[in-house]
């Protein structure tokens, strides 16, 4: 089938953009909204998963971490006081039941406590706020991404695809003239740092993300 | 900045480099959740409960210092929760879930996992019970009848 892949069919693309905060969606949750869990679901499954990779918590196990955060979290609802806390309270949670996990399954990870994964650091070490700090930054631009029109926010998926595809490639995908690639992306950045998203992010961490 | 870029697309102002870089690496880790991860996550909040208690985990064997894993290895997992009425510990042996309740008392637990399987048993009169079997997955206990309580979710 010729389709055109602009999205791939799993990239959930919420409509209607993103007013609503994540004070809202825990409000409206707390009120039995499945909309609004999906949503906070959305903003914060990566977190979770990149956790997870980076404790190398896989399969089976991994499964069982994620469900059990989410179960948690359900719980936890009604006593969130401070939703903008809620990130940290998640990075929190998988953590521990990562290292729990580990330790369930005996695994004794090579320990060098400088790069150790399961070396037990505070909540609040610079490790871990460069993580949340990075999830905030990586949280905001999909976020300005779907403010912008379908046209260039396609456009943007498309320069941004891995492996990178070639300019053929995407002005086949758009329907752009590889000549009005440049200018559009232009447009579409530029357009992108005036979003209301973009313009919350109000100290870049120093650049470099990783 | 005002000056519209080339035609050739692959020349790029360094700003919009960056831009688009961190835009990339936002991306991947959007693209990068197992389908199967969010769908347990969103079907996570059926079991939403309003009404009933919620115990504290209070106790884990898995939460020992790493320093004396090696004597704790030994041992069987133990979760001990607790509400505002008594405890209940749990200890995993082998594949039984034996465990008890204080203040002891006969009461109906029940052992349930997120794919909506439950065991029942009933506590003897000293609030000893014991489960023949476990659950796959997360799984939390609830206490039926007097000292009504839920455990949060753990995996066994």
């Amino acid at each position: 089938m010729e389709s055109e892949r602009r999205v791939r069919s799993d990239d959930p693309w919420p409509a209607g953009g993103t007013d609503t905060d994540i004070a809202t969606l825990v409000a409206e949750a707390r009120g039995g909204s499945q909309a609004a869990w999906d949503s906070l679901v959305e903003r914060f499954l990566p977190l979770v998963t990149s956790l997870m990779r980076r404790y190398r918590v896989t399969g089976a196990d991994a499964d069982d971490v994620n469900q059990t955060v989410w179960l948690r979290l359900v719980e936890h609802l009604d006593r969130i006081d401070e939703p903008q806390a809620l990130p940290g309270w998640l990075a929190t949670v998988t953590r521990h039941e990562c290292f729990r996990l580990q330790h369930l399954r005996g695994r004794t990870v090579p320990t060098d406590p400088q790069t150790s994964p399961t070396f037990e650091r505070p909540d609040h070490s610079p490790d871990m706020l460069a993580e949340l700090l990075a999830d905030e930054r990586h949280t905001a631009l999909v976020d300005a991404l779907l403010e912008l029109p379908a046209q260039r926010r396609d456009l943007l998926l498309l320069l941004t695809e891995d492996p990178p595809l070639s300019y053929a490639e995407i002005s086949r995908r758009s329907g752009l003239p590889v000549g009005s690639i440049g200018p559009t992306r232009a447009r579409a950045l530029q357009q992108l740092r005036r979003t209301r998203a973009f313009r919350r992010l109000t100290s870049p961490t120093d650049g470099s993300l990783t | 900045m005002t000056d519209l870029p080339p035609e050739d697309p692959a020349v790029l102002d360094p700003d919009d480099q960056q831009v688009l870089d961190e835009l990339a690496e936002a991306l991947s880790s959007h693209r990068d959740v197992e389908p199967r991860h969010r769908e347990a996550a969103r079907s996570a909040f059926t079991w939403r409960t309003v009404d009933s208690e919620l115990m504290e985990l209070t106790y884990d064997s898995l939460d020992a210092p790493v320093t004396v894993r090696s004597a704790i290895d030994a041992l069987p997992r133990a979760l001990s929760f607790a509400s505002g009425f008594g405890t209940l510990d749990v200890e995993l042996d082998g594949d039984r879930v034996r465990g008890h309740i204080v203040p002891a008392a006969v009461a109906t637990v029940v052992m349930s996992n997120a794919a909506g399987a439950t065991l029942g048993t009933e506590s003897d009169e000293d609030g000893m019970f014991d489960f023949p079997g476990s659950l796959p997955g997360p799984v939390r206990f609830s206490i039926e009848g007097e000292g009504a309580g839920t455990t949060p979710w753990v995996t066994l």
